[in-house]
């Protein structure tokens, strides 16, 4: 467990691809990640292209660059018509960006903008890129969610969908079901109110289940312990993840990892939220129902 | 309660909202743009902090003069705290018409305040009473933002939620919270209870230390509604004519002033009056950019004053004006406003299945939106739509409102 006090190290994409950024910021993204990624410069579009061919877990990070005659925007508009679903964090430099160029540069989608206007600090470019795994990490869960809704003929249904997508955004961190409720853009006794109408699980089961995903991912990885998800993942204590995956699964972390815990959780959240188009078989109605945690097993 | 998602709402992060509205962005006047992707490139900054930093002096700097027209929103905070800078830069987002990131700013500050974990805020060393107050002001801003959006439930809770933070104290959160609920009821067509918020609040000697005159002015006005949908014109006329002469030069404000005394002027049946009151206030709010709302409102009364001339070319003219505004990103109670007006059009000019069609979006957006009195007044334009009022005798403050009109 981290003592009070110490800056988790969340994780971060396994490589960054660098372009046309500037020596200085290279360096200070060197520094930045340390040994927990590594970091490749590339010059132009058919490197950057070679690279986000074979590599798994990337971020490509890139200037915002104003002059809109530089190559850059013609090679760079290519390799995002090809990849655009890679992750790419824009770093804002003095004297060469502007806020159109902002705004050029998000018509492509970017997953973060950095101003490096007034000076770069490490810690901040770290935030970025481990935000851009987390939504990396969401795209995986979400991805498999669907493919699991899929197998049954199921369909999560738009809102319930929404709330998981935003929920899933969060779950590295204590997600409360005020702040699921802010992600929503309502107050929580509002979407309290709205699940019920709607016959879904309580916020607070939503975000539970949220950040069971996420531990269900990390479980299946055999590197990993439940103390080291649990630290990754803000939980207080192992026994606090232990107890949460128990309560969710009625599984054991150690029963879960034999079986896959990533297909035996989104299992279990299809049979528990019951989505439209999943037959009601004698196993899913015997199953005991969640019920509300007390706010202190909340996680 | 009201039984849709926010449906707006793309975002949950600065980043994000600029991916999603940067097609729009792009259309926008340089200007515009610049302000906005300004605002979203800090807020990202705010978003990676976990400790709450006021933003870069440079960035306040360049939006300065973004900023200067924009009504002074805390009279007690301090302009140099950072919560209010932040709230300022939302403030800026709401005037440009992007609430997603208003809101996302509102929500950064929040977490950051410790909405969700108090332990983040007291290691920031802010005492408990000031953090409740920032807090609140927060709630505010998002009920405020619920309300223009059409989800009074969610602002009645987020109203609430503030109330309950400031219970004790008059302060600059307790009267946004107490606005706040006073513009809710008129949203929610519950003029008794706006009549006694109003005259409760200005004759409260606690409040009386935070009312600052654009509060008055706000409160006569909404006083100066709830008189006029409850058929005081009279009463409705003399509050407006007290919150005109608090305003000063105040011009986005007199704008929508000006409207709310000629629609008065209109429900008393003096065409004249409330023509040349449509015709300034429309003329005041192009020329000072006011919001959108104030523009429907004055293109919806100049349609209306057409109807009751009954000019087949005017009526045409002002129908073309809704037809413009009807284009632009409503709020759901202007759009159901210009909708049953341009419905009213549509009728005069013997066009029954657009008319209809018209009336069918207006009745899904009130009931949605639980805006009881657009639904009364649906219902009453349904059954009859040529009811005319009959002119009483020229009070002699429609008579001075009658004279102000004209000079413009």
């Amino acid at each position: 467990m981290a003592s009070p006090g110490t800056p988790r190290r969340q994780p971060l994409p396994a490589t960054l691809l660098v372009w046309a950024l500037p020596d200085s910021v290279v360096a200070l993204l060197r520094e930045a990640v340390g040994r927990d990624a590594q970091l490749v410069v590339v010059r132009n579009g058919g490197t950057a292209t070679d690279y986000m061919r074979r590599a798994g877990s990337l971020c490509l990070v890139v200037p915002v660059l104003r002059d809109r005659f530089d190559p850059f925007w013609t090679e760079y508009t290519v390799v995002r018509e090809r990849f655009p679903n890679v992750p790419v964090v824009a770093v804002a430099t003095p004297g060469v960006s502007s806020m159109q160029a902002v705004v050029r540069l998000s018509q492509l989608g970017i997953s973060d903008l950095i101003d490096g206007n007034e000076g770069l600090r490490p810690d901040e470019v770290r935030a970025a890129l481990a935000k851009v795994y987390n939504d990396t990490t969401m795209q995986r869960i979400w991805a498999a969610l669907e493919a699991t809704c899929d197998e049954g003929g199921a369909r999560c249904p738009d809102d319930l969908a929404t709330m998981l997508r935003r929920a899933l955004r969060c779950a590295h961190e204590p997600l409360p079901a005020s702040k699921l409720a802010a992600l929503m853009q309502m107050h929580e006794r509002t979407l309290r109110k709205y699940c019920e109408s709607r016959g879904l699980p309580s916020p607070q089961i939503i975000a539970g289940w949220a950040r069971l995903l996420v531990a269900a991912l990390y479980l299946d990885d055999p590197g990993r312990s439940i103390t080291s998800i649990s630290e990754l993942l803000a939980y207080p204590t192992p026994g606090a993840l232990r107890k949460q995956i128990l309560r969710y699964t009625t599984h054991s972390p150690r029963q879960l990892r034999t079986q896959g815990a990533m297909t035996v959780v989104l299992q279990e959240l299809k049979q528990s939220l019951q989505m439209p188009g999943t037959p009601e078989t004698a196993d899913t109605a015997t199953r005991p129902r969640l019920v509300l945690l007390r706010s202190e097993d909340v996680a | 309660m009201t039984h849709s998602l926010p449906a707006p709402i793309g975002a949950s992060s600065a980043a994000e909202w600029l991916s999603l509205a940067a097609a729009r962005l792009a259309a926008m006047p340089g200007d515009v743009v610049d302000v906005l992707a300004t605002v979203a490139m800090h807020t990202a900054t705010l978003e990676r902090h976990p400790d709450l930093r006021a933003p870069s002096a440079a960035a306040l700097a360049a939006l300065n003069p973004a900023l200067s027209p924009l009504p002074v929103q805390q009279l007690l905070l301090a302009p140099e705290h950072p919560a209010n800078q932040w709230l300022q830069l939302s403030a800026l987002a709401e005037h440009h018409g992007e609430p997603v990131l208003a809101r996302i700013i509102v929500d950064a500050l929040a977490e950051r305040l410790g909405e969700h974990d108090a332990g983040r805020a007291t290691s920031s060393g802010m005492d408990d009473v000031e953090r409740a107050e920032l807090l609140a002001l927060c709630f505010t801003r998002r009920g405020r933002m619920a309300r223009v959006a059409g989800y009074l439930d969610d602002a009645q809770c987020h109203f609430d939620e503030a109330l309950a933070l400031t219970r004790s104290s008059w302060r600059d959160a307790r009267l946004a919270a107490e606005l706040g609920l006073t513009n809710l009821a008129v949203a929610r067509g519950n003029y008794p209870q706006v009549a006694a918020r109003c005259t409760a609040l200005l004759a409260h000697s606690d409040a009386a230390a935070v009312l600052a005159p654009v509060h008055r002015v706000a409160l006569y006005q909404m006083r100066a509604i709830a008189s006029r949908k409850r058929g005081a014109l009279i009463d409705a006329l003399l509050d407006s004519w007290q919150a005109y002469d608090l305003l000063g030069h105040a011009s986005a404000h007199r704008a929508e002033l000006i409207v709310s005394m000629a629609e008065t002027a209109l429900e008393c049946g003096d065409v004249v009056a409330a023509e040349a009151g449509f015709h300034n206030a429309e003329h005041e709010a192009r020329a000072t950019g006011a919001p959108l709302r104030v523009q429907v409102a004055a293109a919806v009364g100049t349609a209306r004053v057409a109807l009751v001339r009954g000019t087949r070319a005017v009526v045409l003219s002002a129908a073309n004006d809704l037809d413009r505004l009807l284009r632009q990103p409503l709020a759901p109670r202007e759009r159901a406003q210009a909708l049953m007006t341009r419905a009213a059009c549509y009728q005069f000019t013997a066009e029954p299945s657009l008319a209809s069609a018209a009336l069918g979006e207006a009745r899904e957006l009130a009931e949605r939106h639980a805006f009881h009195d657009l639904s009364f007044g649906l219902e009453a334009l349904r059954v009859d739509s040529a009811a005319t009022v009959a002119a009483p005798a020229r009070h002699p403050a429609l008579a001075r409102f009658g004279a102000l009109a004209a000079m413009a």
